[in-house]
């Protein structure tokens, strides 16, 4: 149960707030590279903030303001020019500096500028970075590097602040209840059979290193020098899940839209065969999951649909001052108590953790631990393994 | 660029604001007649007042308060009966006056009244004034009057404020723009031919006239003696613009609901086909900024020029914040309407009428005409004419 101080700084992303603040020193993805072949201006909302994402025909990346600076019309009806950005209503052209380089109707063109970020593209995502400058090093995060990988990108937004997703997933026991047994509730409700096991968690850990926190736990069934309990899930601080196997690999990236809005990147990694022709291309999907009212569209009846749930059906920002934070929770008053800190870092004009500036860090790539298989005990419905593998989430 | 309190006073709509006052001196479209015999009791949100529209079983016409005097139920779900409008939840009955003239389950009838205001029909259309009394004459602007026309209505409720629909009229470059060079771009996407030529605007200009302001223009292509130049297009003070040629005329109303919503009438007329008798009034209401894919991308698709029209409009945002705003020298009739606005919000405070409000019976019988171009905009016409300049739903 936080004060409501401690509740509004840990929920808010706007500027000048402590979170947002925090926040604003990590690049975060903001559309797929894919999206802006479909079309190539979109209007993005990142961290309270209305920006437009376009790429001009020349190919260059930029991120200005929403609105142009003559009379306020969307940016995001521009027309794509060689020199950046043509507002539909009179013509004038920003560049991805925000410059204003054209007004075609204006006997001179006046030195009018708009805010604008620095945006980068890897791994297929597109990157915005909306801090003081200088900007830190994009992390390159092995999935996003890695060469032995194909890749795709599922894009889904919520209507609820980001950090009830992270809080989710540094709690392990609710795999037990909520996709064990509501699972295999839902599975019944369906006609299906039982999806998993509610094997009993015995013991959980957590551990915080250079990138975050890694939550661990053992549940009946297995043995300790299991990968659940050696390895375990990392968090990247401050809003990236990793999770999945060797096989299988993915990121969860939970970016703040605003206080009661949530773009989640499902990042997904998928080793290739061994002589198989790698894929060229990082697909999108963009995914509607939820009405506007929080409301879960038809049955949650896979892993990540019955997580959705659990975040979204918090509200559009839990109540922080109602809560009742018990001992299984003790890896979400870890992750809180960490955000609290690097606040206080950022305020003190620091480095927060996990911003990466050195390039030896960098290149070729950041290696993050990884379960080589988890969840087994979970999987062995009937003493046989079922594969975790879902066949594709609600589309 | 405004200071926030200038357009605050712009932008205002509710009873008790400057320019909610000054709207509150005309009459406004609050219905359309013949959607009142498909169902006779509708809501009508104006000027940031919450109201309810019935015809009662008489056939008398009455515009009262949203909400029935007793708990609150909104009367949209009223029945309309011979004495008026009767609240479905314990029967209470309104007169047009918004008095209460039964209450069956009470012993006796309180003396109780709603807000009521007096309304008036013309040319299929429902008008309400919700200023001081004595109320000035309805305006019987040409296209109303005439009924040996086709007419039609075009409704879409749209999420920002009036005055951004206006200021939009009053900047005549936008056309070379936005309808040419982005109207082009859209056909491209979409796989289309070019809709419009985008001639270079050689020289614009604007007029004060009793009803409001002309606008004019001379583009490439064109002479002096075109009616783009020499008449070009009215803007009926303070909220409408009239357009169109000697064929297809006209009138772009816009009502606002409150400050951040504006309820756009099209009211088009042309002659019907070999003198045959017209046929009732079409009404085609649409809702554009609600389609899914809209929602999802954050975008219309525009591909004509009243959509494109929209699209500025809507795009600006609920309202357009003009402390940010960068008015330039091609921007100069704008100046001049919001001038005329606030020196009319002065004309109001000092308690006289402002333009555009006729007392004159004289002046508005049998109706007022208003001149407007024969062919307008021949210069932007591909293969010498001029396409896709339909509004919603044609």
């Amino acid at each position: 149960m936080l004060t409501k101080e401690d509740h509004e700084r840990l929920a808010q992303t706007g500027p000048g707030t402590p979170m947002g603040e925090l926040l604003r020193r990590y690049w975060h993805p903001i559309a797929a590279s894919a999206d802006l072949d479909t079309d190539p201006v979109r209007p993005v909302r990142l961290l309270s903030e209305n920006l437009i994402l376009y790429r001009d025909k020349a190919g260059k990346i930029g991120l200005i303001a929403e609105r142009c600076a003559h009379r306020g019309i969307s940016l995001a009806y521009g027309i794509p020019q060689q020199n950046g950005l043509r507002c539909a209503y009179h013509g004038w052209t920003y560049n991805e500096q925000g410059q204003v380089v054209d007004m075609p109707f204006e006997p001179a063109c006046l030195p009018l500028k708009i805010t604008a970020y620095p945006v980068e593209a890897l791994g297929g995502l597109i990157f915005a970075y909306l801090g003081p400058q200088p900007a830190p090093l994009l992390p390159h995060y092995d999935l996003y590097v890695r060469d032995d990988l194909d890749r795709n990108v599922e894009i889904v937004e919520l209507p609820c602040n980001w950090l009830q997703c992270m809080d989710n997933s540094v709690d392990p026991v609710h795999f037990e209840h909520l996709h064990g047994h509501y699972g295999n509730y839902v599975m019944k409700r369906v006609g299906n059979p039982p999806m998993l096991t509610t094997a009993r968690h015995l013991k959980i850990e957590f551990d915080v290193f250079e990138h975050g926190i890694i939550k661990r736990r053992l549940v009946e069934g297995e043995s300790e020098d299991c990968d659940d309990w050696q390895i375990g899930h990392p968090i990247l601080f401050p809003n990236i899940l990793s999770v999945g196997d060797v096989r299988r690999p993915n990121y969860q990236i939970r970016v703040p839209i605003d206080d009661t809005h949530t773009l989640h990147v499902r990042y997904q990694g998928i080793l290739r065969q061994e002589g198989a022709t790698p894929r060229t291309d990082v697909p999108v999907k963009r995914l509607s999951v939820f009405e506007e009212n929080g409301a879960i569209k038809g049955w949650a009846d896979d892993i990540p649909a019955q997580d959705m749930l659990a975040w979204v059906a918090q509200g559009p920002v839990i109540d922080r001052t109602a809560e009742h934070l018990v001992t299984s929770d003790r890896g979400v008053a870890l992750y809180h108590k960490l955000l609290f800190d690097n606040m206080e870092t950022v305020q003190r004009g620091d480095d927060p953790m996990a911003v990466v500036r050195d390039h030896a860090k960098n290149e070729p790539m950041i290696q993050i631990p990884r379960e080589r298989r988890g969840y087994r005990a979970f999987f062995t419905v009937d003493g046989e393994y079922r594969d975790p593998v879902r066949p594709g989430m609600r589309g | 660029m405004l200071t926030k309190e200038q357009n605050e006073t712009l932008t205002q709509v509710g009873a008790g604001t400057l320019m909610g006052d000054l709207l509150r001196r005309y009459w406004h479209v609050v219905g359309i007649s013949s959607e009142l015999d498909q169902d006779p009791v509708r809501p009508v949100r104006i000027l940031g007042e919450d109201l309810t529209l019935y015809r009662d079983a008489a056939g008398k016409l009455g515009l009262i308060a949203e909400r029935c005097a007793h708990r609150g139920l909104s009367l949209a779900y009223g029945i309309p009966q011979e004495n008026g409008l009767r609240c479905a939840y314990h029967g209470w009955t309104y007169n047009e006056q918004g008095q209460v003239v039964d209450m069956p389950f009470e012993p006796a009838c309180l003396p109780l009244k709603l807000t009521a205001y007096p309304v008036q029909e013309l040319g299929g259309l429902v008008f309400a004034y919700l200023g001081p009394a004595p109320a000035p004459l309805l305006p019987r602007w040409d296209l109303f009057v005439k009924e040996d026309e086709e007419k039609e209505v075009a409704v879409e409720a749209l999420p920002c404020n009036w005055l951004q629909c206006m200021d939009n009229s009053l900047d005549p470059i936008h056309f070379e723009h936005l309808h040419s060079h982005f109207g082009n771009y859209m056909m491209k996407k979409l796989g289309r031919p070019p809709m419009l030529m985008a001639p270079n605007h050689l020289k614009i200009e604007f007029d004060t006239f009793e009803y409001g302001i002309y606008k004019r223009r001379l583009v490439e292509g064109e002479t002096e003696d075109c009616d783009d130049w020499q008449i070009g297009h009215p803007i009926l003070f303070p909220n409408i613009l009239a357009q169109g040629d000697a064929v297809r005329r006209q009138f772009q109303i816009r009502v606002p609901m409150d400050d951040t919503h504006t309820m756009h009438y099209s009211y088009i007329v042309r002659p019907t086909a070999d003198g045959a008798a017209p046929r009732p009034i079409r009404v085609n209401r649409t809702s554009l900024f609600h389609d899914p894919e809209a929602v999802r991308t954050g975008k219309i698709v525009a591909d004509i020029v009243v959509l494109q029209d929209l699209l500025a409009w809507v795009a600006q945002g609920p309202v357009s914040d003009r402390t940010t705003e960068h008015l330039v020298t091609s921007d100069r009739g704008i100046h001049m309407y919001r001038n005329m606005l606030l020196e009319n919000v002065e004309r109001v405070k000092r308690g006289e009428d402002p333009i555009g409000v006729i007392r004159d019976p004289a002046k508005n019988e049998p109706m007022i005409e208003i001149k407007r171009e024969t062919k307008g905009y021949t210069a932007f016409g591909l293969n010498g004419s001029v396409q896709d300049l339909r509004p919603v739903g044609a």
